[in-house]
């Protein structure tokens, strides 16, 4: 009795400790949080007449079916906007490649196994004007008709996300683009190879 | 009268208006990005390697701290497993992103102003340590790669990163997308039954 007790205790611990390799990664992805930097003034379109100090992009940790119920996975902000005059809103979208997984337990998906880029989110920045700037924010929201009910129990992967930020109303207008994720690095007034502080 | 209005109001308008090329005047601060697992599902990946988190971390730069200290970040991948080679002990992370230089140069000697390429920036090769006998935790520094905002000359421009792309491969494997296992992005999990099934939660 003794021994069987101890293989069975042995055979249980074994299992647990042993999981075997699980094929698919289980765990959402934590929140990713991207910086906000002054679209293509340098070399490409952009809306001239609008600055930043900063901002910041959020998309929260996801799992079905909150995306398709509260439709809200992030939100997206700018501080220290400056522009004449001050906007009062301005538009942002959020748009990445979509995996769809190719395993769909019911079988009812009809995008199970798609790769397609899409508008993920979209959102409106209301702004608040603080002396000569404003700071403008809002909610990422998934439109309504991108998901659908039948999918919510396939795993779906985002990859190549881009956040941008437009006056208001004009998404896709070039011209009218203020910010778009990255990262800026500042420069020193005076460089390295002129004795800039700070330089090797 | 009517005239001096117009004119200071006119002379108004041109200081409040910002100077289209000015430049963002503050660093960004630093940047998280999630892990997940690369197109294992439509295209290719290394299919024997698994993992249950990660994410990139860029620290926040500021010249000529890319030129002095060429360590910019972290990259994390926690909880990797594999279904038939044994676990890895190192990992390489490649990011390449494309690198927009300005055009404003106060003393005109970058070679670089204005310049706008697509380009690997930084990799980082991830030492992992084995948890428990079916997974392990790999982590590097993000190191610049040589080349990349190494000229003196141009810690006075300002740069600008975007599409940014992070990626994880086998040991050695850099480019090669059978062994790529990892790359920026989100997961957001399924859950049964569907929405169309009466799952828990659904409207």
């Amino acid at each position: 009795m003794k021994n069987i007790l101890t293989v069975s205790l042995v055979a249980a611990l074994g299992f647990c400790i042993w999981a075997p390799s699980a094929t698919a990664q289980e765990v959402a992805t934590a929140k990713t949080r991207a910086r906000m930097i002054r679209a293509f003034c340098t070399t490409g379109p952009c809306n001239p007449g609008t600055n930043f100090d900063s901002g910041s992009a959020l998309v929260n940790r996801m799992r079905q079916p909150k995306p398709l119920t509260k439709r809200k996975i992030g939100r997206i902000r700018l501080h220290g906007v400056r522009s004449t005059p001050l906007p009062s809103a301005l538009s942002a979208v959020l748009t990445s490649r979509l995996v769809w997984d190719t395993i769909d337990p019911d079988g009812d998906c009809p995008v199970l196994g798609a790769d397609t880029s899409e508008t993920l989110a979209t959102g409106s920045l209301f702004c608040t004007q603080q002396g000569g700037h404003a700071t403008c924010g809002g909610d990422l929201l998934v439109p309504l008709g991108l998901l659908d009910p039948r999918c919510t129990d396939v795993r779906l992967t985002l990859h190549d996300m881009k956040f941008e930020v437009y006056q208001f109303n004009m998404v896709g207008n070039d011209a009218a683009r203020i910010a778009v994720d990255g990262v800026s690095i500042v420069p020193q007034d005076i460089d390295c190879s002129s004795g800039g502080s700070g330089c090797p | 009268m009517a005239k001096l209005v117009g004119v200071a109001v006119a002379a108004l308008l041109l200081f409040a208006w910002p100077d289209p090329g000015a430049a963002q005047e503050k660093g960004t601060a630093s940047v998280r990005l999630a892990m997940a697992r690369a197109m294992c599902t439509t295209g290719p990946c290394a299919p024997a390697y698994n993992f249950r988190t990660g994410f990139v971390q860029f620290k926040k730069q500021k010249q000529p701290r890319p030129l002095t200290r060429r360590e910019v970040g972290v990259l994390r991948l926690d909880g990797v497993s594999s279904t038939g080679p044994p676990l890895p002990t190192v990992l390489d992370g490649v990011v390449s992103a494309r690198v927009n230089f300005a055009t404003t140069d106060p003393d005109a000697d970058c070679a670089d102003t204005g310049a706008d390429l697509t380009q690997v920036v930084a990799t980082s090769t991830m030492n992992c340590r084995t948890k428990g006998p079916t997974s392990s935790s790999c982590r590097g520094k993000l190191v610049l790669s040589p080349g990349v905002f190494s000229d003196p000359n141009c810690t006075d421009v300002q740069v600008f990163l975007s599409d940014i792309v992070v990626e994880i491969f086998e040991n050695g494997g850099v480019g090669d997308d059978t062994k790529k296992i990892a790359r920026n992005g989100a997961l957001v999990i399924g859950k049964t039954p569907d929405c169309n099934s009466g799952g828990s939660g659904c409207p």
